[in-house]
C-alpha cells in the first residue's frame, strides 16, 4: 500500500513537471525566445541622415550636422553622486554663470525620478559631448541625432521652413521646402542586428542582420545664391529706410517659372525657431493675400487689349473727371484729370477713371474669365508648403462697382505669387507658367529633374508685345521714372493700395508695390518687390519702385546685360 | 579412407581497414583544435570591431562638422563681411566699352 502512495506522489510529481515543461517550452515559447535574443542580440538603429538642399550652383543652403541627446541612469548613482553630477553638468549646459543653479536644479529633478532613463539635454554640439565625456562621469550617456544647419544663418527662411519634431519625438519639416519635400528629405532609418557577447560587443562569427539607413534625397533649387543674397540686402535696407512693418519680394524667370529668389522680413532663424513668435513662419509671399492696387492695371489693360475692345490709343471719353457709380465715386490717385487721355497715358498715369473706362469696355464675363486664365482664385501649385489661396467672389455676386474697383487692383485679393506669375505671362509671349522653387530631387541612383510646365496661353504673343511697351513708358514716363536706372528698358508698374480696415479703407495705410520684368526684349526676370504700411512715404513709386530699381541694376551687373539706349 | 576436406572457400571478410578511422578521428581532432582556436583568436576581434567603428563614426563626423564649417565661412553673409573687412567694396558706377 505505501509503495502504491509513493507510486502515485512520483506520478503526481512527474505530471507536475511535465506541466511546467510544457508550460515554459510550449505557452512561453515566444516570451523566452524573445528574451534570448534580447540577451544574445544588440540592436542599433541607424538614423537616416536627412537630405541637403543646395542653391543652383551646388552651394549648400542645408545641411545636417550630429546632435547628442544627453541622458541619465538615476537607478545607477547615490543620491549626492545625482547633486554631484548635476552642479558638474550645469556648469557646462548652462547659456551663462547666472543660470547654472537653475540648470542644476532642473538636471537634478529630472536624475531623481524614479526610472531607468531620463533624457536631460537635447541638441548638443559634438564639442559640449567631447567635454562631458572627458570627465568620464557616471550615470550618463548620449545619443546621437542629426540637427539641421543653416550656413547661410536666417537667409532664405521662408523658402525653407524649418524641422522640428512629429508627435512620436522624430524629426518632421514645417512650413516651406522642408514641409513640401518632407517625404523626400526624410529618408528611411536602418537596422543593424549582431550577436553580442556579455560586455556587450559583437560577436564576429555571430550572426549579423543589416537592414542599410536610406538617406534622404538632396533638392538642387532653382534658387540663385547671388540674386537671393542682393534681394534680401535690399529688402533689409528698403525696410529700414522706409519704416515699413514688412517687407518682401519674389524674383522668377517668367520664360520657366524658375524662382530665382525669394525673401520677407520679418523673418526668422530656422534652426531656432522655437525662438521667435510663430507668426512669423508663415510665408507672406505664398500665404498672405493682399489688394494688389495699380499693379493690377496691367493686366486688366492686356485682357481688354487682347480681346482687341481697346488699343494704347483708344481715346476715355469719361475719364474727365470722377466717375458716380452705384453710389460711390471713383476719383484718380492725385485727383488730377486729363480728358480724352489715351489709354498709354492711363497706365502712364495710373488714371484709375481710365481703368474703369477698360474694364467697361471689356465686361464682367470676359474679365472673370480673364481672372480665371490668369490663376486668381487656384493654388499657383508652387512646392512650398504653405501656400493659401483666396476662392474669386461667384460672378453673380459681381455689382457694377465690383468690377469698377477691380479694374484698378481694388476689391480684389491676390498673393504675390500669382501675382508675379500673371505678370510673368505678360513677359514671356502670353503664358502661363507654373512656379517652381526645386530644380532637381538627387538620390544615389540619380536625379530627377522637374521640367518647366505651361499651364496655359492667357493672351496672344502680339497682345503681350503691345502692353510690354505700354508697361516700358509707364516706366520712362511715369512716377517711378526719376529712379529708373539709365539707359535699360525695364516694364513695370507702380501700385499703391489702401488696405481695407474694418469695411472701409484707411488712407494712411497702403501697400506699396511694383511690379515689372527686363531687360523688355528679352526678359531675364520678373519681379515683384513690396512694402506694408511703409511710413516714410505710402506710394510704390517712392518705395517699391526704388528698391526694384536697385535690385535689378545688380541684376544687369550679374546677367552682364549692358545698356541699351 | 582418405578424408577429403570439404571444399570451403574463404569467406573474404571486408573489414574496414584501420587507418581510415584513424585518419578521420585525427582530422577531426585538428579540425575542433582548429576551431577553438579560431574561435579564441576571433572572440576578442569584437572589440577591435567596435573601436574601429567608433573611430570611424567619429571620422565621418568630424568629416560633416568641418564640411558645415566650409558651407558657413563660403556663405555670401560672411564673403561681404570678411571682403569688406579687407577694403573692397561696392561697384558704384560702370564703364561700358563698345
Amino acid at each position: 500500500m505505501r509503495i502504491y502512495i509513493v507510486k502515485i506522489f512520483f506520478l503526481l510529481f512527474f505530471l507536475c513537471i511535465l506541466a511546467r515543461l510544457f508550460y515554459w517550452q510550449v505557452v512561453r515559447a515566444d516570451f523566452l525566445q524573445v528574451r534570448g535574443e534580447n540577451q544574445h542580440f544588440k540592436d542599433t538603429f541607424v538614423e537616416a541622415e536627412r537630405g541637403k538642399i543646395f542653391f543652383q550652383d551646388g552651394s549648400t543652403l542645408a545641411s545636417s550636422n550630429p546632435a547628442f541627446s544627453l541622458y541619465g541612469l538615476p537607478k545607477v548613482s547615490s543620491p549626492e553622486e545625482k547633486l554631484k553630477l548635476s552642479y558638474i553638468l550645469a556648469k557646462i549646459l548652462a547659456d551663462d554663470s547666472s543660470q547654472i543653479d537653475a540648470e542644476a536644479k532642473d538636471l537634478l529633478n529630472s536624475l531623481q525620478q524614479d526610472l531607468y532613463w531620463v533624457p536631460l539635454k537635447k541638441g548638443l554640439e559634438a564639442q559640449t559631448r567631447r567635454k562631458i565625456e572627458d570627465l568620464n562621469l557616471k550615470g550618463i550617456g548620449f545619443d546621437l541625432s542629426n540637427a539641421r544647419f543653416y550656413p547661410e544663418g536666417s537667409s532664405s527662411a521662408h523658402l525653407l521652413g524649418f524641422v522640428g519634431s512629429d508627435s512620436k519625438g522624430g524629426q518632421k519639416g514645417y512650413f516651406g521646402l522642408e514641409g513640401f519635400y518632407e517625404g523626400e528629405l526624410k529618408g528611411l532609418p536602418g537596422l543593424l542586428r549582431h550577436e553580442k557577447d556579455a560586455l556587450g560587443l559583437p560577436i564576429l562569427i555571430g550572426k549579423f542582420f543589416t537592414s542599410e539607413a536610406q538617406n534622404g534625397k538632396d533638392l538642387m533649387l532653382n534658387i540663385d545664391r547671388f540674386i537671393q543674397f542682393t534681394v534680401e540686402e535690399a529688402l533689409k535696407r528698403g525696410l529700414e529706410k522706409y519704416g515699413a512693418k514688412a517687407a518682401s519680394a519674389v524674383v522668377m524667370d517668367p520664360k520657366t517659372g524658375a524662382i530665382l529668389a525669394l525673401a520677407s522680413f520679418p523673418n526668422y532663424d530656422p534652426a531656432k525657431y522655437f525662438n521667435f513668435p510663430s507668426d512669423y513662419y508663415k510665408n507672406p509671399i505664398v500665404a498672405d493675400t493682399y489688394e494688389p492696387g495699380s499693379t493690377f492695371k496691367v493686366l486688366v489693360m492686356a485682357a481688354a487689349l487682347n480681346e482687341d475692345v481697346v488699343t494704347p490709343e483708344t481715346v476715355c471719353d469719361i475719364c474727365g473727371g470722377p466717375i458716380s457709380l452705384g453710389g460711390f465715386s471713383i476719383r484718380t490717385w492725385n485727383n488730377k484729370y486729363y480728358p480724352e487721355t489715351t489709354l498709354q497715358d492711363v497706365i502712364i498715369h495710373s488714371d484709375n477713371t481710365g481703368m474703369v473706362f477698360t474694364g467697361m469696355k471689356l465686361g464682367l464675363d470676359k474679365f472673370y474669365s480673364y481672372l480665371e486664365n490668369f490663376g486668381f482664385g487656384d493654388p499657383s501649385d508652387i512646392d512650398l508648403q504653405d501656400e493659401s489661396s483666396l476662392d474669386l467672389r461667384p460672378k453673380n455676386k459681381w455689382r457694377d462697382i465690383d468690377l469698377a474697383t477691380a479694374s484698378f487692383g481694388q476689391g480684389i485679393a491676390l498673393t504675390p505669387i500669382q501675382m508675379v506669375r500673371a505678370v510673368g505671362a505678360l513677359a514671356n509671349g502670353g503664358y502661363l507658367m507654373e512656379p517652381h522653387v526645386a530644380q532637381k530631387i538627387i538620390d544615389e541612383k540619380g536625379s530627377f529633374e522637374i521640367k518647366p510646365k505651361v499651364i496655359r496661353q492667357v493672351i496672344k504673343e502680339s497682345t503681350a508685345k503691345i502692353i510690354t511697351e505700354m508697361m516700358v513708358k509707364a516706366v520712362d514716363e511715369g512716377e517711378a521714372k526719376w529712379a529708373k536706372p539709365k539707359g535699360f528698358k525695364i516694364a513695370g508698374k507702380t501700385g499703391t493700395a489702401q488696405i481695407p480696415v474694418a469695411g472701409h479703407y484707411d488712407p494712411n495705410k497702403t501697400i506699396a508695390s511694383f511690379v515689372g520684368f527686363a531687360p523688355s526684349d528679352n526678359p531675364k526676370f520678373v519681379m515683384l518687390v513690396r512694402y506694408d504700411q511703409p511710413s516714410s512715404s505710402i506710394f510704390g513709386s517712392e518705395t517699391a519702385a526704388p528698391t526694384f530699381f536697385e535690385i535689378a541694376k545688380e541684376l544687369f551687373i550679374y546677367y552682364k546685360i549692358a545698356p541699351g539706349e | 579412407m582418405t578424408i577429403i576436406k570439404k571444399f570451403d572457400p574463404e569467406q573474404y571478410s571486408a573489414k574496414f581497414p584501420k587507418k581510415y578511422i584513424i585518419l578521420a578521428a585525427v582530422s577531426l581532432l585538428i579540425l575542433a583544435i582548429a576551431q577553438i582556436w579560431v574561435n579564441n583568436t576571433v572572440v576578442s576581434y569584437g572589440a577591435k570591431l567596435s573601436s574601429i567603428d567608433k573611430l570611424k563614426d567619429n571620422l565621418e563626423m568630424e568629416n560633416t562638422l568641418l564640411e558645415s564649417e566650409l558651407a558657413a565661412r563660403l556663405s555670401l553673409a560672411s564673403i561681404a563681411t570678411e571682403s569688406s573687412k579687407l577694403g573692397f567694396s561696392k561697384i558704384e558706377s560702370i564703364q561700358y566699352i563698345r
